[in-house]
């Protein structure tokens, strides 16, 4: 009966363990080639080699088995290969899981589970959740180590085609009902179990599970069943040469018969079981079939057998400390010699088996009592764990808020900016628009105000033309008619007509020369200049006996153009200059050839103008200047210039000024 | 969704309201500006015009005058 617990788990664990067991010196071999092929190896081989070695040191040797585990780690963590990682850690945490460490054992695994996962590797994956079902079922976990159990059922029922590993998952999770004293549910799974390796024809799995499937009929007094399954089982054992495990079937077959009334045959299996279990040095269960034989031996009232064999029992399991085939063998010892008796032994007997019992009780009350104190203290600390993921979260929150309070203060910044600089570029390009609009507007208005300037002029003009200049024109023609037609009348009346005529002429000139200027905006040099020669030419055909000379330097831009005040100006310095050389240069001059030079010139920043006779000159202490002269510097002080004369009594003179060339 | 997300996605999407609104005021504002120019130039061609056209007739003025100092001449002459 205790063969299903633990034969069972480490069958399903290890698998492999009990046909290993038999063969350890070959192990040791297989480990020396092992290590000795390790030495040339590196890398991913290295790792295998050193899994594989310590795989085969874990029912020998725990800790080489976990020695060689982090090595395979070290390898693999140099290697930066995650799957030889994860089978590194299933080593170690093989090995912690053999030495009953199953915290870390579970640690280790989780750490390989959590790859594997990552990497898709089902198989491993169950198998890892497998082990977990083993450690949980180990430490009273039995809902998770079910969790565990039926994760990996379900991964190896659609995802493996080793036939083997779907039994022997059934068969974890019979072994945990089993301690929870559900039988019909161990004797389904366990029947499960047994199809599958029927199918699959495995002998070894038939065998183990025959035998557990005896042991839960036991437990449920179906005693025919139990019998018939472990004589199959005794078969299979047989057959596979594994007749350690003969025995264990034959003490069930034992109790079956004695519970069933065969006594005879019961006594014959006890005696049997009893055989082999000395040979195999089995003291646990050689105890315990010595009481069942006792027992036995009571329904033949053979006392004295029945104490021999008590007394053998109650001495292997003082010396050994199995107290509960102790409690059992002290009281069955109690009835015995009652039976006989001798009851004062008996009550001696009975009070042993009392303090025995307390013992054993108060034992079981401690272990429960420390498995108590174990749960509430794991307990305990995941409600640390759970309070410290709760705080962790709590952190994880607030940071999170942080974070987004973070992110929706940039947004807003950035929104903010962005708008702003949608804002600034609108008010920009209205700055420039109201800039051009502005600039059109004054455009505007000058065209506007040059318009009917324009319109102004244009009224004057229209005006002198029309009004003032047809009458000075009357009037010229009316006095030339009357010069003609007073022939023969006084001279001084004559004269007097001729003065005025030429007076007429003077303003119908001057007329005609502010007609001139006002009807142009601008006055191009070229204009300027033919209107200077047209006024030097008429005066030429007023004074014959003069030379006269306009001199306009080649190198002067016909284009340049001067305002209409700048050119009228010039004209009439010019013009004034022309006639005061007329009048007065040449009066009792008896110098031939007279000459009146007008030259203008050009250097970068002016134009010169210069005015030159070789008259008879004067000094400027002696001659008081006129209003001619007095107007002339009026108009060349308006041209932003300086009038120079110069002159000497028989040497000419020359008049000078400058006109400023606009950039 | 992360909340962080969400307010990106958010900013982004206010992000593009606002550049469509301001393209279009910036669409209207340009239009009404090319139609104000357009209502000066036509302004300005218009005195432009009537300037052009007066000084045609100021230089037949000049012409005029001219022909009057031929005849002022031609007395002068006589």
């Amino acid at each position: 009966m205790i063969i299903d617990s633990v034969y069972m788990k480490r069958l399903f664990f290890f698998f492999l363990v009990i046909s290993s067991f038999f063969k350890i010196e070959a192990q040791q071999q297989v480990l020396d080639s092992l290590d000795a092929v390790s030495k040339d190896q590196k890398g991913k081989a290295l790792v295998l080699t050193f899994n594989e070695i310590s795989w085969h040191y874990r029912n020998i040797r725990a800790d080489s088995a976990l020695f060689y585990g982090k090595k395979a780690l070290l390898e693999a963590e140099k290697e930066g290969d995650k799957r030889l990682k994860a089978s590194a850690y299933h080593s170690i945490a093989s090995a912690l899981q053999v030495s009953a460490v199953y915290d870390s054992a579970s640690y280790y695994h989780q750490k390989s589970l959590r790859i594997n996962f990552l990497l898709g590797d089902s198989i491993a994956v169950a198998n890892t959740y497998n082990n977990l079902g083993i450690i949980n079922d180990e430490l009273g976990n039995f809902d998770t180590s079910l969790q565990y159990y039926f994760k990996a059922l379900k991964i190896y029922e659609y995802q493996t085609k080793d036939p083997d590993l779907v039994p022997m998952v059934l068969s974890n999770i019979g072994i945990v009902y089993k301690k929870q004293g559900e039988y019909k549910k161990v004797l389904d799974y366990y029947q499960q179990a047994l199809a599958s390796y029927k199918k699959s024809d495995n002998l070894f799995g038939i065998t183990v599970t025959t035998g557990n499937i005896g042991s839960v009929l036991l437990r449920l007094k179906k005693f025919n069943e139990t019998i018939i399954h472990a004589e199959s089982a005794i078969e299979g054992y047989k057959t596979l040469g594994y007749n350690r495990y003969v025995p264990y079937m034959l003490n069930n077959i034992a109790v079956a018969q004695d519970s069933l009334g065969d006594f005879i045959n019961a006594e014959k299996t006890y005696k049997n079981a009893i055989e082999l279990f000395s040979s195999d040095d089995n003291e646990y269960e050689l105890t315990n079939t010595r009481i069942g034989f006792a027992k036995n031996q009571l329904h033949f009232n053979r006392y004295t057998v029945a104490i021999n064999e008590l007394r053998l029992a109650l001495k292997k399991a003082k010396e050994n400390k199995f107290k509960e085939f102790e409690v059992n063998g002290l009281k069955l010892l109690s009835e015995v010699y009652s039976l006989q008796g001798e009851n004062q032994l008996a009550y001696q007997i009975l009070e042993e088996y009392t303090i025995k019992k307390d013992e054993v009780y108060q034992l079981e009350k401690t272990k429960s009592i420390l498995e108590l104190e174990s749960k509430y203290q794991s307990e305990k600390k995941e409600k640390e764990i759970i309070q410290q993921r709760s705080e962790i979260d709590k952190n994880k929150l607030a940071m999170q808020l942080k974070n987004n309070l973070l992110f929706g203060v940039i947004a807003i910044a950035f929104l903010t900016g962005f708008i702003g600089y949608l804002f600034y570029g609108k008010q920009r390009l209205k700055n420039e628009q109201l800039q051009k609009e502005s600039e059109l507007k004054t455009a505007l208005v000058q065209i506007e105000t040059q318009n009917k300037l324009q319109e102004q002029r244009l009224r004057i003009s229209r005006d002198l033309h029309d009004n003032i200049g047809s009458q000075l024109t009357f009037i010229t023609s009316s006095l030339d008619t009357l010069k003609y037609g007073l022939k023969n009348t006084e001279s001084n009346v004559k004269d007097k007509l001729v003065a005025l005529g030429l007076f007429t002429k003077t303003t119908i000139n001057e007329l005609r020369d502010t007609i001139w200027a006002m009807n142009k905006e601008n006055i191009t040099f070229e204009d300027l200049q033919t209107r200077i020669s047209q006024f030097i030419n008429s005066a030429n055909q007023l004074s014959k006996q003069i030379e006269f000379d306009f001199v306009v330097d080649s190198d002067i831009e016909i284009e340049y153009t001067f305002t209409a005040e700048e050119g009228i100006n010039i004209y009439r310095i010019i013009q004034e200059g022309v006639n005061n050389t007329l009048k007065h240069a040449f009066t009792n001059s008896e110098k031939q050839p007279k000459i009146l030079r007008v030259y203008i010139h050009k250097s970068i920043n002016f134009f010169h103008v210069e005015i030159k006779d070789n008259g008879v000159g004067f000094d400027f202490l002696q001659v008081e200047l006129g209003n001619g002269i007095a107007n002339m510097k009026r108009r060349v002080t308006d041209l932003k210039s300086e009038l120079k004369i110069q002159s000497k009594p028989d040497k000419g003179t020359t008049l000078m000024f400058t006109i400023p060339v606009r950039s | 969704m992360p909340v962080s997300i969400i307010i990106l996605l958010l900013s982004f999407s206010m992000v593009i309201v606002i550049s469509i609104y301001f393209r279009m005021e910036h669409v209207k504002s340009k239009k009404a500006h090319k139609i104000r120019i357009h209502e000066y130039l036509i302004d300005f061609e218009l005195h432009n015009y009537q300037i052009k056209k007066r000084e045609i007739n100021l230089t037949s003025y000049n012409f005029l005058n001219y022909n009057l100092k031929e005849v002022l001449q031609e007395q002068n002459i006589q």
